[in-house]
């Protein structure tokens, strides 16, 4: 997942010294296909292509737990149950089809260099997934790119995520189910 | 690219992206038909 493009991950790639390949998602593809809302995720895919167990958001290598279920599924055996991802409300299919469509036209907007009406886009999208860290960071490497280059400012995010969650609380925009808000209660972070 | 009313669940084939490499070239998923493989999906953001 890079929304500022290939080059913001390579020093990441480079200081880890990865002997596997690394592809760059820079429009989100895999985040809507797979209906992810936050990183770092991992995927087990069999010799047949088919997924066998995928954690969304919080997975490493540094984890046990997620080191375990990687060895059973390279032992041949199950990986066991994926864990569920943390959200407060599930899109129906209409609103999912709708949140897909933002962000398509949104990145085709942004492709011309007509950014603020692709933010307009993925901002409709957010309203409708308000607990989407991978929308929302698209919107705000579009509106604050400062913030993500050279460097990436992680109290930045953090103190912007409570102000938003804050406001659209306030607004009532909690998802079509309603409140609660996990971002804004549950003390994550910036999904890092 | 077909509109996804879904997304992709465990227990069902992953679609077939193709997506460029970091160091040139392109990956696709098919690709990688007949081996095990974990997809680390990370952000530098």
């Amino acid at each position: 997942m890079e929304h500022t493009g290939g080059d913001a991950a390579r020093p990441f790639v480079e200081q880890a010294q990865t002997t596997f390949p690394t592809v760059v998602d820079e429009h989100g593809v895999t985040s809507t296909l797979l209906g992810f809302k936050a990183v770092p995720n991992g995927v087990l895919v069999d010799e047949d292509g088919v997924i066998r167990w995928a954690k969304y958001g919080g997975f490493s290598i540094e984890k046990p737990e997620d080191v375990e279920v990687v060895g059973r599924f390279l032992r041949g055996e199950d990986p066991g149950p994926s864990p569920v991802q943390d959200a407060p409300y599930r899109l129906g299919p209409v609103e999912r089809d709708l949140v897909e469509t933002k962000l398509r036209l949104g990145r085709l907007l942004d492709s011309l260099n007509r950014r603020d009406e692709a933010v307009t886009e993925w901002q409709a999208a957010l309203r409708l997934d308000p607990e989407n860290l991978v929308i929302r960071k698209q919107i705000w490497v579009a509106k604050y790119p400062k913030k993500f280059h050279p460097t990436i400012d992680g109290d930045w995010q953090r103190e912007q995520l409570r102000a938003e969650r804050e406001r659209e609380i306030a607004e009532g925009v909690c998802g079509p189910d309603g409140c609660p808000v996990l971002w804004a209660t549950k003390g994550h972070g910036g999904g890092r | 690219m077909t509109m996804m009313t879904q997304a992709v669940r465990v227990g069902t084939p992953l679609p077939d992206l193709t997506l460029p490499r970091l160091d040139g070239g392109t990956v696709g998923f098919g690709d990688l038909r007949g081996k095990k493989v974990l997809l680390f999906m990370w952000g530098s953001w």
